[in-house]
C-alpha cells in the first residue's frame, strides 16, 4: 500500500458544489466541511498527489476549495493518508470536523480555475 | 440575498397590508413578504438534490425538513433577522447563516427535525451549541 505523510505544508483539496451554490460573497458556507454523524473523518484529496484535476472533478457542477493541512493539524485534528479505488490522492481529517467546520471554511479558498491550465 | 429570480407580483394579494399606516410600513411589510419568498424558494430548490449531490455522501433533504425550514425562515423574517445564506447540510439537514450581536451564527434543521443554534466569533471558532425548540425560537428571535 502506498504510504504518503500529510504534513502542514500540505494543501487539501474539498469539492464545493454549485448548485445549489455554496458561496456567499466569495466566503465558503461551513456545511461543506461539517461531517454526518457516521462518518470517520471529512474526504479531502491531497493537491500534490492529484494528477490531473480537469479529469478528477467534473467542475461543470463543483468547484475546489484549497485549504491548508496546518489548519486541521493546529487544531490537533490528525490528517491519513487514505486512497481508495480510483482516488489515489484521497485523505481524511479525521474525526468529527463540524466544531472547526467554520475554521476551515474561512480558511478556504476556491480555487482559481486559471491554474487548470498548467494541467 | 439569494440569486433566486422573483418578481413583486409573485406576493399574494392575501399578504397584502391593508390601507393605513405611513408608506414606510407598507414598504416594511412588502420587503418581509418578499424576504419570505425569497428564502422558501431557496429552500424549495434543495427538494429535488438526490444522494451524493455534494459530491460525496450527501443525503437528500426530506419533506419535513423542507417544511420546517420554511417556518424557521418565516419565523426569521418576521423577527427581522437577516439571513445571509441558507444551504443543505450533508445530513440532509438545512442550515441557515445570520449574524446577531457581532456574532456569527447558524441554525441547524436536522433530518429528525432537531433544530441547533450554534454561535461563532469572527474567527470561526464554535462559542457555543444549544438544541432548540420552535416555541424557543419565536421567543428568542423575538
Amino acid at each position: 500500500m502506498n504510504t504518503y505523510e500529510i504534513t502542514p505544508k500540505d494543501i487539501l483539496l474539498r469539492r464545493i458544489p454549485l448548485k445549489p451554490s455554496h458561496i456567499f460573497q466569495g466566503r465558503i458556507t461551513s456545511a461543506c466541511f461539517k461531517t454526518k454523524p457516521n462518518e470517520n473523518g471529512l474526504s479531502v484529496d491531497i493537491e500534490a498527489l492529484v494528477i490531473d484535476i480537469p479529469s478528477s472533478y467534473n467542475m461543470d457542477t463543483h468547484t475546489l476549495a484549497r485549504v491548508s493541512a496546518s489548519v486541521p493539524i493546529e487544531l490537533g485534528y490528525v490528517c491519513k493518508y487514505d486512497p481508495v479505488e480510483g482516488n489515489n490522492a484521497h485523505a481524511l481529517i479525521t474525526g468529527d470536523t463540524c466544531p472547526i467546520a467554520k475554521k476551515l471554511a474561512l480558511a478556504a479558498q476556491v480555487i482559481d480555475t486559471s491554474i487548470l491550465d498548467k494541467f | 440575498m439569494f440569486n433566486t429570480a422573483i418578481s413583486i407580483s409573485s406576493v399574494s394579494n392575501s399578504t397584502r397590508p391593508v390601507k393605513k399606516g405611513s408608506l414606510a410600513d407598507h414598504v416594511k411589510l412588502y420587503s418581509k413578504e418578499i424576504e419570505k419568498i425569497i428564502a422558501k424558494n431557496r429552500i424549495e430548490e434543495f427538494a429535488g438534490l438526490g444522494y451524493g449531490w455534494d459530491g460525496y455522501d450527501g443525503e437528500s433533504v426530506s419533506g419535513a425538513t423542507l417544511e420546517l425550514s420554511k417556518t424557521i425562515a418565516e419565523i426569521m423574517v418576521d423577527c427581522s433577522i437577516h439571513i445571509d445564506f441558507i444551504v443543505p447540510l450533508r445530513n440532509g439537514g438545512v442550515q441557515f447563516e445570520f449574524q446577531l450581536l457581532n456574532n456569527e451564527c447558524e441554525i441547524e434543521v436536522h433530518p429528525n427535525v432537531l433544530i441547533y443554534f450554534l454561535w461563532y466569533d469572527s474567527l470561526g471558532n464554535l462559542l457555543g451549541k444549544e438544541q432548540i425548540t420552535i416555541t424557543q425560537l419565536k421567543k428568542f428571535a423575538s
